[in-house]
């Protein structure tokens, strides 16, 4: 039996490429924006690209923050992807300092200077604490791209990404709230065994 | 460590891959699906489709290619050739593609890899330089527009600066003088320009056995990009691969997880 998903769609990237990694990895995602339907959703994943400010603007818009609450109230798994993980943090500093949806404890800040921003490229992740979406085993290959990174709290940061001396969280979890900095859904295999170990996390109460 | 990225480059016409490689158990050597999974199993990082169509009608098939390399396809890829407005660039990104590259209409109207920037992040805001080496005792090169026919007059590395400030997330440098000669990448050029600006830049031109592409990196490429080579069954990723491995670069290989 497929695993039921809710994608959140806030109109922003490219959201047919997470629909189907997701049904490559065994799930059978569902496109909302609906306030109502995301809160009574089996999981969710939140993907996205873009940035910070205008990813708040429109979580704002659709009651996400609220959404969400219902969805985690419920223990329906949650993941967020690239600026989608962003966004779960409490404040970020993309189009001016903007408050999060705060379901995670740290902050959004750019990239500092004298590495290359962006972060594009593939780098094995490595893990600082278990976390439900990675085996024991090897660490997978992972694709970044990203000019912000999250300054995530050490009790929440599960894998790091080493960018030339920059420490970029990169698997951040609390509880039923997951984030992914890079993109699983572009990360080739490995990416699609952490999107199938998400999708057997045990799905929310009725 | 970020690793340095192998991106093979397919020419794209009217929605069929005129130029890409070779893989024997292909049914439809032409189907840009088949290609670009093919390419994806024998561990390219990226892949960059270039749009060669010379009539609108046909160009319009390439938000469709897009689509269904989008759906199939678990690792990134850019599409460029002909892309003249910041429309022409939401359509392709809204379809899948996770890079727009600019060339000839960011010259003209430079404003517009501001645009492009702002549509889903400088990530997917590439610009590809084409440079040719111009004659003097420091070495210097000029852009060229119009895939590499007209000269513009600008210096690629003010240009790629301009174009970083602007919002360019990746610069696809091509050598003029090396694309297609199989000399190896323009190592000058490629520091000229990768020490210049902050981001990504993909060395291209000039590919012909896997030192090459270590050179490329040595010389501050973080990705490098062929056609060719790959095309004509000369190199295959595996073993550009494990040359670059071998001789101490980062790279995504072996493949297994």
């Amino acid at each position: 039996m497929s695993a039921r998903v809710t994608v959140v769609d806030l109109g922003l990237g490219n959201l047919g490429s997470v629909m189907q990694a997701l049904v490559r990895a065994g799930g059978e995602p569902r496109l909302s924006a609906d306030a109502v339907e995301i809160g009574r959703s089996a999981r969710v994943v939140l993907p996205g690209v873009a940035a910070f400010g205008l990813g708040m603007d429109r979580a704002q818009r659709l009651g996400l923050r609220a959404a969400l609450d219902r969805a985690l109230q419920r223990h329906a798994p949650v993941l967020g992807i690239c600026l989608g993980m962003q966004i779960l943090f409490e404040e970020g500093e993309e189009d001016g300092l903007r408050q999060g949806l705060g379901f995670l404890p740290g902050r959004v800040t750019r990239l500092p200077a004298g590495v290359q921003v962006p972060h594009i490229g593939w780098q094995r992740l490595e893990t600082t604490a278990p976390s439900p979406l990675l085996t024991e085993a090897a660490a997978p290959w992972a694709y970044f791209a990203n000019s912000y990174r999250c300054e995530a709290a050490a009790d929440v940061t599960q894998a790091v990404a080493d960018h030339s001396g920059v420490r970029i969280a990169a698997v951040v979890g609390r509880a039923n709230v997951h984030g992914v900095q890079f993109h699983p859904e572009k990360s080739a295999r490995g990416g699609e065994a952490l999107l199938a170990r998400f999708l057997r996390l045990p799905e929310a109460l009725p | 460590m970020l690793t340095r990225r192998i991106v093979p480059c397919l020419d794209v016409k009217g929605g069929r891959v005129v130029k890409g490689v070779r893989f024997e158990e292909l049914r439809d050597a032409g189907d840009p699906v088949e290609q670009a999974r093919a390419y994806g199993r024998a561990g390219a990082d990226e892949l960059c489709f270039l749009d060669i169509s010379a009539s609108l009608e046909a160009r319009g098939t390439l938000v469709a290619l897009v689509e269904r390399v989008a759906r199939e396809l678990s690792i990134p890829f850019a599409v460029g050739g002909g892309v003249r407005t910041v429309q022409d660039a939401e359509a392709l990104l809204r379809a899948g593609a996770d890079k727009v590259s600019l060339n000839t209409a960011a010259l003209s109207d430079p404003s517009l890899i501001t645009a492009v920037a702002r549509l889903t992040g400088s990530q997917s805001a590439l610009v590809a330089i084409d440079a040719k080496r111009l004659g003097g005792p420091t070495p210097s090169w000029e852009v060229y527009s119009h895939g590499g026919t007209r000269p513009t007059g600008r210096e690629a590395v003010a240009w790629a600066r301009e174009a970083v400030d602007r919002g360019a997330g990746e610069i696809l440098l091509t050598s003029i003088d090396r694309d297609g000669t199989g000399a190896g990448f323009e190592v000058e050029l490629t520091r000229a320009i990768a020490s210049a600006v902050p981001v990504p830049v993909i060395a291209s031109g000039g590919a012909g056995n896997p030192a090459h592409f270590a050179d490329a990196f040595a010389a501050g490429a973080a990705a490098a990009l062929a056609a060719t080579v790959f095309h004509f069954g000369t190199l295959s990723v595996a073993q550009v691969k494990e040359e670059c491995a071998r001789r101490g670069l980062p790279m995504r290989w072996p493949l297994e997880e």
